[in-house]
Order: structure tokens, then sequence, then C-alpha cells
């Protein structure tokens, strides 16, 4: 059996983490603007996380069962749930990054074409994945693990396993994910040759992730606005807890070590699991290997669901707008985005709207719901309608072709903007329609806020797809698909947030000082202020987008 | 009776940025009606970027380009019109299936419904995709998306036909049936214009060849004559000299 060549290691690991972290390298020039608004992002979601996990540990690790207050039973189970949440994202995320390194990177084929033996390459991708995993995991340990050590007392050995937890759940990850590997590698392919149930399947993931975020907001929007989630936890509730936690297997392992239960059997057990895994994973591993060189399964996938052939003149536009709908459709990654800002919109409108509100009568004893409603269809109008944001880009070379055409530019970018725009026209639809349905607005109110989201969300469409023309960054992967884009989402991103806060505020701020102490009534201004406003950025997008552009398209010659 | 002038390049100079030296310096290249025109030159001479330009796909710093009658850059919409374009990397939508394809091309270029299946079965005969026309694009081996993409810039008849290396990945059968096609295409009074590495077939096939060395054109020799003066002259010594 060939070993691992651990100075071939050293060289291939070396070369990945410089393809992973080098921007010089790959010949673009680095998004210091994106770079920083991520960084301020993470910061940000980070800060909120912490503030709403403190606040429900501490209301989590204070509550009784049956009379009996036992924080460190709850802690205990408090853990076991967190690592079973960290362990089951990262096998996911392992199952696709295992996936991706086999079957889509390009340096494979020529690697094992060099004379380095399949183990040093396994071990190579393997490793580089752990990196990045151990990543993650330290930031998500070092903010659930010291939280609870804040409000109770711990033992020097639950940080000591805490540090040793970082290295080796992303280890155990690794481990489980490469049994599902191949699974995995089935079901995208199936996906991929079968448009109809591969668009089902995007629907249903698509629904069960918004319907389980759903939740989760609505479980914030209890800690926040009243002490009602305290009641959720019923001794029932506390059973079903105290029975998942006792079968969590093996995090449970885990879990006592961390709590210096059962130290010696605990620790036995979860070598085991890992060696084992690992030795089956190799095994697997090399057979998907053998297999993605011997067979391509994914280069030759064949389109198993055809289309009807109809031989029916369309005017050009509408070819253009259907050759966009096709290449989402029919690309499982961009459909998803697509069509989540659909759904993601009114959902998040609608639950930020209560908790808003609630916060506006207990804290300023005011309701501001017209203008709460514009600001938050504003906020998540920009963060949802994010398309669009490569919508020149997403084309690649082809772009070169369609401009040999005998198409005028503006009519190939309308297109496009009239695709980006059916989403966000419906996202907007239904987020008035969900306030409206659940009393939060009345009719006019409703159908005034759709307007305006409309022609923000027009203005958005309309100046991210001529940023995105003057600057586009043509995807260099086998399959065409965009993995990182140019500046476009990051400029919008903050340009989008910041006009929307400043209205947004203004807009509350407004109501407020005008209905103080009274009855509330939506104030002439909110009307003109967001409504002008949202029409001169509709109008001054539209001619940004349309400003010499037959002249710029004919002399288009970016994208690499 | 004089032929029309279907293709004008005159005085084409192209530099990729400011100060890069020019990849196309001064070429000019007329082609007629029913004529048949190879372009030949190495890798980086400028034939690529020579029919980029021409087709509207890149801009240009100097000279003029017109297609039956129509300048690129004043009415582009026109003179795209005229012609059917195969690139040398087959930029296709690879999401399409094949004949979706081929009707995006027929919408674009504004083919009557009434012509479009006869215009699918008479090119499918040549070409040859079989039922392979409703598979989707990606899963098409680098020949077959050639064959699409020739398919596809025929959908419409164009006057000119302009192909960048249209024989690289095409099997031997196929590249000699599209040979004999391009002769008959051109029989019909249509403008072929290509470029490529092959002497050979350029010989045996057009009326003329153009020889483009560092962008500048060296050479546009009339085949028939050349062969007319000395049957057995031979286009490679002529290529190899300049």
């Amino acid at each position: 059996m060939n070993k691992i060549d651990t100075k071939l290691l050293g060289v291939l690991l070396r070369k990945q983490l410089n393809e992973t972290f080098s921007f010089k390298k790959r010949g673009k020039k680095p998004d210091v603007f994106g770079i920083v608004l991520q960084a301020f992002l993470a910061v940000a979601i980070a800060a909120v996380f912490l503030v709403f996990f403190f606040s429900f540990a501490k209301m989590y690790l204070g509550l009784s069962v049956r009379g009996v207050t036992d924080p460190y039973q709850r802690q205990y189970e408090l853990m076991t749930v967190f690592y079973c949440v960290l362990l089951i994202a990262l096998i996911v995320s392992a199952v696709s990054n295992i996936n991706s390194a086999i079957f889509k990177s390009d340096d494979i084929k020529i690697l094992s074409a060099l004379p380095i033996n399949s183990q040093t390459l396994f071990a190579s991708k393997l490793a580089t994945i752990y990196i990045k995993q151990l990543v993650y995991t330290f930031f998500a340990v070092l903010a659930v693990n010291v939280t609870p050590a804040i409000i109770l007392q711990q033992s020097a050995w639950y940080f000591v396993f805490s540090a040793i937890s970082v290295f080796l759940i992303p280890l155990v990850s690794i481990a489980v994910a490469s049994l599902f590997a191949l699974p995995y590698h089935y079901v995208r392919a199936f996906v991929h040759t079968h448009f109809i149930a591969g668009f089902i399947i995007i629907t249903i993931v698509t629904v069960a992730a918004i319907l389980l975020y759903a939740a989760l907001l609505d479980a914030l929007r209890q800690i926040l606005v009243g002490n009602e989630l305290k009641f959720f936890f019923s001794n029932a509730v506390m059973d079903s807890i105290a029975a998942f936690v006792a079968a969590a297997y093996p995090v449970n392992f885990i879990i006592n070590l961390l709590f210096a239960r059962d130290i010696v059997l605990s620790a036995i057990v979860i070598a085991l699991l890992i060696a084992a895994a690992f030795i089956v994973a190799m095994f697997i591993i090399k057979k998907l290997f053998t297999r993605a060189l011997q067979n391509k399964i994914s280069a030759n996938a064949v389109f198993k669901q055809k289309t009807k052939k109809s031989f029916k003149k369309k005017s050009v536009f509408s070819a253009l707008v259907a050759k966009e709908f096709n290449n989402v459709l029919r690309t499982p990654s961009y459909a998803f985005s697509y069509f989540s800002v659909a759904v993601a919109m009114p959902l998040m409108v609608y639950f930020c709207m209560s908790i808003g509100l609630a916060m506006l009568k207990t804290l300023v004893f005011s309701d501001a719901s017209f203008e709460l409603a514009l600001f938050l269809t504003a906020i998540f109008g920009v963060l949802t309608n994010t398309f669009c944001s490569t919508n020149i880009s997403r084309d690649g070379e082809v772009f070169y072709s369609v401009k040999a055409m005998p198409v005028y530019g503006k009519k190939v970018l309308s297109a496009k903007v009239v695709f980006c725009f059916v989403v966000t026209a419906f996202s907007n639809l239904a987020s008035a329609i969900v306030l409206f349905a659940t009393s939060l607005l009345s009719l006019p109110q409703a159908f005034f806020v759709c307007l305006v989201g409309l022609l923000l969300g027009f203005a958005q469409i309309c100046f991210a797809t001529k940023k995105d023309f003057m600057r586009p960054c043509f995807s260099s992967e086998e399959d065409g698909v965009i993995r990182e884009s140019s500046n476009t989402l990051s400029v919008i991103l903050v340009i989008g947030l910041v006009v929307a806060s400043v209205m947004g505020a203004a807009l509350v701020y407004i109501s407020l000082v005008t209905n103080f102490g009274s009855a509330y009534k939506s104030p002439i201004w909110s009307y003109l202020i967001s409504g002008g406003l949202a029409l001169v950025l509709a109008l001054l997008s539209y001619l940004y987008l349309i400003y010499k552009l037959d002249k710029r398209y004919a002399d288009f010659n970016g994208g690499f | 009776m004089s032929k029309n002038i279907t293709v004008n390049i005159s005085g084409l100079k192209k530099r990729y940025s400011p100060n890069a030296p020019l990849a196309v310096d001064g070429v000019n290249i007329t082609c007629f009606e029913g004529e048949i025109v190879g372009l030949l030159g190495h890798n980086g001479a400028g034939k690529s970027t020579t029919l980029k330009c021409l087709l509207g796909m890149l801009p240009f710093d100097e000279g003029r380009i017109s297609v039956c009658g129509f300048d690129i850059e004043d009415n582009p919409v026109e003179a795209k019109s005229n012609f059917g374009f195969v690139t040398d990397n087959h930029s296709v939508f690879v999401k399409m299936t094949g004949i979706e394809y081929l009707m995006f091309m027929a919408d674009v270029y504004r083919v009557p419904t009434e012509l479009r299946k006869q215009r699918v079965e008479f090119l499918n005969g040549i070409f040859k995709l079989g039922d392979k026309i409703n598979n989707i694009i990606s899963s098409y081996s680098h020949g077959m998306k050639q064959k699409i993409c020739m398919m596809g810039s025929l959908i419409h008849s164009p006057k000119v036909w302009i192909l960048d290396e249209p024989m690289v990945g095409l099997d031997p059968m196929t590249a000699r049936a599209v040979l004999e096609f391009m002769k008959s295409y051109a029989a019909e009074g249509n403008t072929i214009l290509f470029s490529s590495h092959n002497i050979n077939s350029v010989q045996k096939l057009c009326d003329r060849a153009i020889i483009i060395k560092g962008g500048r054109q060296v050479a546009d020799i009339d085949i028939p004559s050349l062969l007319k003066q000395n049957p057995d002259a031979d286009l490679e010594d002529f290529y190899f000299n300049k």
C-alpha cells in the first residue's frame, strides 16, 4: 500500500492554501469594499447572536422542571443540542466540499497525471477542508462555550476540552461526511440531469429552510417581546429534550468528555469511531476518485427531461428573457438564490414588522406601522434583491456571442432587468399582501408600500446591471457558474443599505415626532419622502443604465 | 457581370490596451458574393482578433468594417443580421438543449415559423446530431458543440458565414461533410470567410487565401490563378516563404 508522502503533502497544502487566500495570484483585484462589508456583517451578526444567545442561555439555565432547577443539567442539554447542530452543519458543508474537491476542482485532473500517489492527493484535499472547518468551529465554540461560563462557574477541564473539541469536531465531521459523499454525488448528478425533479427538490429545500428560519425568527420575537418563550419549555417539552439528549449519539460522548463524565469510555468510543469512519472514508473517497477520473460522470451528464419541441416564433425580447429563465432554472445554485428572494422577503418583513411594532409600542408607546413597513421593505428589498449583481457576469464568454447577434445592447440588458424584476415584483407584492392580510397595514398603505418597494427594486436592478456591465467578472469554472463576483454586490449592498436606513430612520422619526401623544395617523411627509425618493432613484438608475449604453455595448471588451 | 462586395474591411487597427502593440495592423479584406476566403496565420497572428472585430464582438481603434453594405459601427444590427458566425471557443448557452438553442437563434434572426422545422431537419442532415439535438448542450462533446454552433449560425441562411477555426474538433466524416457544404453554400452566392491553420484545406477549398503575420496582412492570394500559373504550386511553400 502506498504511503502518504509528507513532503509532497506539504507542497500540495501550500498550493491549495495559496489558491484559497491569494487574490493576486488569481489575477484579480481584491474586493476591499466587499471584504470590509463582509467583516462588518460578520461582526454584526456575531454581536446580535451573542446578545440573543446570552439572553436565551440565561433563561434556559434558570428553567425548572417539575419544580427542580438544575442549571448544570440544562447546560448539558444546551451543549448537546449546540454540538449536534454544529456537527450537522459541518457534515453538510464537508459533504459538499469533498465532492467539489474530487469532481469539480480543475487541478485534480492535472495532479492525478503527476507522480503523486492517490493517498497523498486525498490527504491534501481532506486537510484543506479540515483547516477550513477548524476556523469555523473555533469561532462557534468560542462564542457558545464561553457564554454559559459567564452565567455558571465552570471547571478548568471544561475550558481545556472546549479547546480540544475545536480540533475534534471537524475530524468527526469529515469522517462522517465522507460516508455521505457518494450518495450525495448521485443525488447531485440526478438533480443536474432532471431539471423538473431538481426544481421540485430545490423548492422543497428552500421552503424547509425558510420555515426553519421563520421558526427561529418567531422564537427571537418571543425572546424580545416578552417572556413567552419560557412558557414554551413545559415539562413535556423538557422531557422530549432530555430524551433527545440521551439518544444523541455520538455527540453525547463528546459532551460527556466536556463535562468530565465517563471520560475513559467516551474517549475510547470517540477514538474508535473516528478511526473506523476514516478507514471507510479513505476507501469510499478512493472509489469516488477513481470513478471521477474514469467516467467523468459529472462532465458527461445527459439531460433526461425532454422538452416539448416548439418551432413557434417568439419576439427577440421574449427569446432573451426566456434564455435567462432557462439558465437560472437549470442551474440549481442560481435557481435557489433567484427563488429564495421571492419567499425570504415577505417572511423577513412580516417577522421584523411584528418585532419592531411591539418594540415601538413598548418603548415609546407609539405606532408607526406604515413607516416601519416602508423601512423594512426597503431594507429587505436591498438584502434579498442581489441576484441582479451578476446579470452580465453570469453569461460568461457567451456574452460576446450575444454581442455578435443582431440585437441592440439596450434590448439585451433590458431583458436581464425584466427577468430580475419579475421576482422582485413577486416578493414585494407578497410582502404587501402579508402585511395587509395580518392587519398590520390598511389596503392603501399596503399598496403604497408595494409601489415604493417596486420602484426601489427597479432602481437597484438597473444600477446593479449597469455596474456589472461596466466591470463584469466571468466565471473561470468548468461549469460556467459564478462563484466569486466583482465588487458589484458589495457596492449595491452598501449604497442600498445606506439609502434604505436613512430613508427609513427619517420616516420613523418624523412619524414618532408627529404622532407623539396623539392617535396614530400617517403623516403626508411619509408618502412624499418615500414616494419621491423611490421615484427619483428609479429614474436616476434607469438613466444611468441607458446612458451611452449602445456605444458602451459596442465598446465592451471586459469580463476576464 | 461583376459580383457584389459582401465583406469590406479597410485599414483595420486594433490594440488590446493603450500601451500594447497592435494586434491587428492595417488589415484590408474584401470578399465578394459566392467567394470562399481563408485567413491563414500562426497562433497570435491576429486572425481571431480580425474576425472578432468583424463580428462586432470587439471594438477597434481605426478602420471601417461593413457587411453587405452596412457599417458594423453605424448600423450594427443590420450588419449582424447578414452574417452567421462560429467562434473558436464554441461559446454557446450550455443550459439549453440543442433544439432550444436553434430556436433561440431563429428568434434572434427572425426566422419565420413555417421555415424553422425544415431548416432544422436540413441542418441536422448535414451535421448529423440526430436525437442528441434534444439533449442539453452541457452534455455535448467538443465536436458536438462545434456542430450545434454551426447549425445555429446557419439557421437564418446568412449571406455571409464567418467561422473561426471551424474544423478543429470535428470528426473526419463531419469535416468532409462541412467542406462539401461550404462549397455548395458558396455556389448559391453566399460568402464564406474562415480562419484556419490547415493550409491544405484552405488550398483545396478557397478562392482566396489571406495570410496574416504579426497583425499585418502579408499576402492576398488568388488560389485558382496561382494554380493556373503553376499547377504544382503549393500554398504551404508560399505561406512559409512569406
